[in-house]
């Protein structure tokens, strides 16, 4: 078995969205995130992130670290929520991000 | 309570440095990860492999596309994350600045 971490990807959008389709959006997330929980696929350190503009990043300048407002970048689309799965190979990570109602970056997890 | 995650800011061509350069920055990191896991701030995480692995999985026009690389290229990218559970965001600023490993996002989880 081998680790994924799922970056869901959005611009925020969804979010000027009328209310129902929003809803609708988030219960097919629920029922997703609900199956691969209830398969053992879905690890603890999962979640959806508040909006961008919450965001805060601290930098090391200089050799001290300074607190700015904002995402690290500035870009349409950001990170909105993580995931870790536990799946045989990266093939089956891949289905499952299909699987998710919007856009996923699926990263490989690093063995310590 | 509140939950936060911090995201690890990764430049790219920091893995390929030598062993010599990466090993006591994994070595103080190691450290920060036990001590935080221990007093149960930490709720879970992980290191990512390199931006080459990513894998983008997009909606385009109603069918799910593969694409292999991160969602967007840039000098920065998530390299890891960490999900924190602390009283409030000055708390999750002060961890984000003890991170020995670079900068670092920081972000509140939605709570449902």
């Amino acid at each position: 078995m081998a680790t994924y971490a799922l970056l869901f990807v959005n611009d925020e959008s969804f979010r000027e969205r009328p209310k129902d389709e929003v809803a609708a959006i988030y219960a097919e997330i629920t029922r997703w995130s609900d199956d691969l929980e209830r398969k053992g696929i879905l690890k603890r350190g999962t979640g959806e992130l508040q909006e961008k503009r919450t965001a805060i990043t601290v930098r090391r300048v200089n050799g001290t670290m300074r607190v700015f407002d904002g995402p690290f970048m500035e870009s349409k689309e950001h990170v909105g929520g993580i995931a870790m799965i536990e799946v045989p190979d990266l093939d089956e990570a891949i289905r499952i991000a299909k699987a998710f109602p919007g856009n996923v970056e699926v990263r490989p997890i690093v063995v310590h | 309570m509140a939950q936060y995650v911090l995201l690890f800011l990764e430049e790219q061509g920091w893995k390929d440095q030598p062993k010599e350069v990466k090993a006591p920055a994994y070595a103080a990191i190691g450290t920060w990860w036990e001590d935080l896991s221990q007093k149960g701030i930490l709720k879970g995480g992980g290191e990512l492999q390199p931006m080459q692995t990513a894998t983008t999985v997009r909606r385009v026009n109603g069918t799910m596309r593969v694409t292999e690389g991160p969602f967007i290229e840039s000098k920065e990218h998530v390299g890891g994350f960490g999900m924190i559970e602390v009283p409030d965001l000055d708390a999750a600023i002060a961890i984000a600045k003890s991170w020995p490993g670079g900068n670092v996002e920081v972000r509140p989880i939605v709570v449902h």
